[in-house]
């Protein structure tokens, strides 16, 4: 009977810090998703009178730049992961593995745009995208966004490497693996999380640049941050909130997507998650 | 099969907050297919020898040979050796029939010929319909077996084994090291056994090198 009761006890505890979350995390998509219908929604009404698809109507139909500016944002996101993912993988494993002159400076310069803004370094650069020819491109766009993402993916990374066990890579060596196929046969399946965690935060912060972006791209480039800021910043306050739910919902949709492909790999490689 | 030679091997580790150890002038000769046990208490420095003749790490002076030739700089992965440690070290990415024909693989044999010689391995060391199995739905011996298993497929040269069987229960050591004898009768590896238990020195060796603080006392031949 105790034991019944203390069940039941856990369960409402866990009914409730979920309700909690779900709460916590669907509110602020509440008045997004209101104001996406709302027509004449002013202060201090907490519900909209009239009900109007107008916003919906203009961002899927009449304004040509929203898909365009959907399909440059995923470009661009996948494209920053990929050459983060390049960087980083050997970047990590040199600051992880080896003790060398000026490690903790080029570390200190890696993991610098957490603390310095981005946009400080990309002034400087911008001079170099002048004469590159890689502002109003596309190009200039992904390398300007690598800045403020590498960090992020070198730090999951690092964290990865430094738990894999050195023996596994010794006892691959010896049965004639070498440093290729002791980084895809032994290292790669126990980084993979990292890297894929460290991707996530890439494509986060990827879609959510508009300074850089604004700065690089030259207004010629257009992604969803792109497009959505006059509207937010005063414009029109439904087709921002519509804008904002597609930029959820490509946030949103990375994430599943990513949970779902490491599920998979996992299944499909019978790991133990420990 | 093959015949190691070590000539005048030192390797020296420096320590801050510990004592400094030293391996010096080491000089062994191992024959084609014979079984030598290094003996010793903890810390004298077989582990060192072992993983020196591996090529995980390289001796500050000396010079290893096999059948005369020098393999000193010798990548590691280019050896041919096997090395068994104190744990199983099998890949957790894997089962245990990629674990076992993980070797075969990086010699570029046929997916069909490795997977048949791990599974001929397996069931020489009573592992049949374990295949499928993963590392953590083994037992400690099981796991021990899978790892003599993979370093065996492989036809090594020599075959190093650190301490194999020491994180195992008594009688279960008492089995791996029959297991171990019948193998050798049947495979003739060149076989260096590091342990400290006397009796299994006694029961697998042809030849046992005693050692204390990095040095070799005694060398007996049985």
């Amino acid at each position: 009977m105790v034991k019944l009761t203390m069940k039941t006890h856990s369960k409402v505890i866990y009914y409730i810090t979920i309700g909690v979350l779900l709460v916590a995390f669907l509110l602020p998509f509440i008045p997004l998703f209101i104001n996406s219908f709302a027509y004449d929604f002013r202060w201090p009404s907490v519900i909209t009178k009239n009900a109007t698809v107008r916003a919906l109507k203009y961002v899927f139909y009449e304004n040509s730049s929203t898909y365009e500016s959907i399909f440059n944002t995923i470009i661009i996101a996948i494209s920053v992961v990929v050459i983060d993912i390049l960087l980083a993988t050997p970047a990590a494993f040199s600051l992880v593995r080896y003790e060398f002159k000026g490690k903790v400076i080029i570390k200190g310069l890696l993991f610098a745009p957490i603390i310095i803004p981005s946009f400080t370094a990309i002034m400087g650069m911008y001079v170099v995208f002048l004469k590159l020819g890689l502002t109003e491109s596309i190009y200039g766009v992904i390398l300007a966004h690598i800045l403020p993402t590498l960090p992020y993916m070198i730090m999951a990374l690092m964290v990865s490497y430094s738990t894999v066990d050195t023996a596994l890579e010794e006892q691959a060596a010896v049965l004639g693996a070498g440093p290729i196929s002791r980084f895809i046969y032994i290292i790669l399946p126990h980084i993979l999380p990292g890297m894929v965690a460290g991707a996530s935060f890439t494509f986060l912060i990827s879609i959510s640049q508009y300074f850089l972006t604004f700065l690089v791209g030259g207004g010629k480039v257009s992604t969803i941050a792109i497009v959505m800021f006059p509207f937010i910043s005063g414009g029109d306050n439904a087709i921002g909130s519509v804008y904002g739910v597609l930029f959820s919902a490509l946030a949103i949709i990375n994430l599943v997507l990513i949970d779902f492909i490491l599920k998979k790999y996992y299944k499909k490689r019978k790991f133990k998650i420990i | 099969m093959a015949k190691l030679e070590l000539r005048n091997i030192c390797k020296r580790y420096e320590a801050k907050y510990t004592e400094s150890f030293s391996l010096s002038n080491i000089n062994l000769n191992v024959e084609d297919g014979e079984i030598l046990s290094i003996l010793g208490p903890s810390g004298c420095g077989k582990t060192t020898i072992l993983r020196i003749i591996a090529g995980i790490i390289k001796p500050d002076t000396g010079r290893l040979f096999i059948e005369n030739i020098d393999i000193t700089e010798m990548l590691i992965e280019n050896r041919n050796f096997a090395f068994v440690a104190q744990q199983p070290l099998l890949f957790p990415n894997m089962n245990v029939i990629e674990n076992v024909a993980f070797g075969l693989k990086m010699k570029g044999i046929s997916k069909s010929e490795r997977l048949n010689s791990a599974e001929d391995m397996l069931a020489n060391l009573g592992l049949k319909g374990f295949e499928k199995r993963l590392s953590f739905q083994l037992s400690g011996g099981e796991r021990q077996r899978v790892a003599i298993a993979r370093a065996l497929v492989i036809k090594p040269k020599i075959l190093l084994m650190d301490e194999p069987f020491s994180a195992l229960h008594e009688e279960l050591r008492v089995n791996m090291r029959e297991l171990l004898y019948k193998i050798h009768t049947d495979n003739k590896v060149t076989t260096i056994f590091v342990t400290h238990f006397k009796e299994e020195a006694n029961y697998l060796s042809d030849k046992i090198v005693n050692m204390s603080k990095g040095k070799i006392d005694e060398i007996s031949t049985l």
